[in-house]
């Protein structure tokens, strides 16, 4: 199975433009709650990585007591903890569907960013990127 | 992933996010963004009194470079 998708252009202001990895997913939680979000595919991060709302409107089962840290690119130390959460990818009749290990980002103000599908989630499928024809692969 | 999610998904790759602040949640239905602003929860109870859930398509707004 293959699915094939073009990158998203970011128009940065100053005639750079830049080309991200984003996908559409379904996100599966508790009591059959789906949602379907956009992520990006991030092979530099450890885990999947949710933002708090989102782990909450799916009823994820998650301790908030149980924290872990995790550091950004700048070193920054943010607050996390485990969980898990079904995946399913699909275009047109082909469909794909994973139970992913996650990190919920507990810290809802420094929240900017889109879901990061990192190595997690990489674990699972084999990743072609193909920038110079601005599209890249999925498969498994 | 339904139809209509996918083609909001080609609207969400063109869309420039004009008029839009950046980390702003957004909900995409029928190829507009039907609900947006800071708080999910709100957007998602805004958004759904337009469409299903089932239907709609979160993203966030994004304007500049991120190194990860």
């Amino acid at each position: 199975m293959n699915l094939t998708y073009r990158c998203k252009h970011l128009e940065l202001g100053n005639g750079l433009t830049i080309k991200e990895p984003l996908i559409p997913v379904t996100l599966k939680g508790s009591n059959g709650i789906r949602l379907n979000v956009t992520a990006v595919l991030d092979s530099g991060s450890d885990f999947v990585l949710l933002p708090l709302e989102i782990a909450d409107a799916l009823e994820l089962k998650y301790n908030v007591n149980d924290k872990d840290t995790a550091k950004l690119y700048t070193g920054t130390t943010i607050t996390t903890t485990q969980s898990s959460v079904r995946i399913q990818l699909s275009k047109g009749h082909e469909n794909m569907e994973i139970e992913c290990d996650c990190a919920i980002f507990l810290e809802k103000e420094k929240q900017h960013e889109h879901i990061i599908f990192g190595s997690s989630f990489f674990d699972h499928f084999r990743i072609h990127f193909d920038y110079p024809h601005n599209r890249f692969s999925i498969k498994q | 992933m339904n139809a209509s999610v996918e083609k909001n998904f080609n609207y969400f790759l063109d869309l420039s996010f004009k008029g839009y602040k950046e980390g702003e949640w957004i909900a995409i239905f029928d190829r507009k963004v039907v609900s947006h602003g800071n708080d999910l929860k709100a957007v998602l109870a805004s958004a759904q009194k337009i469409a299903p859930i089932s239907k709609l398509l979160i993203s966030k707004v994004k304007k500049s470079a991120s190194y990860l």
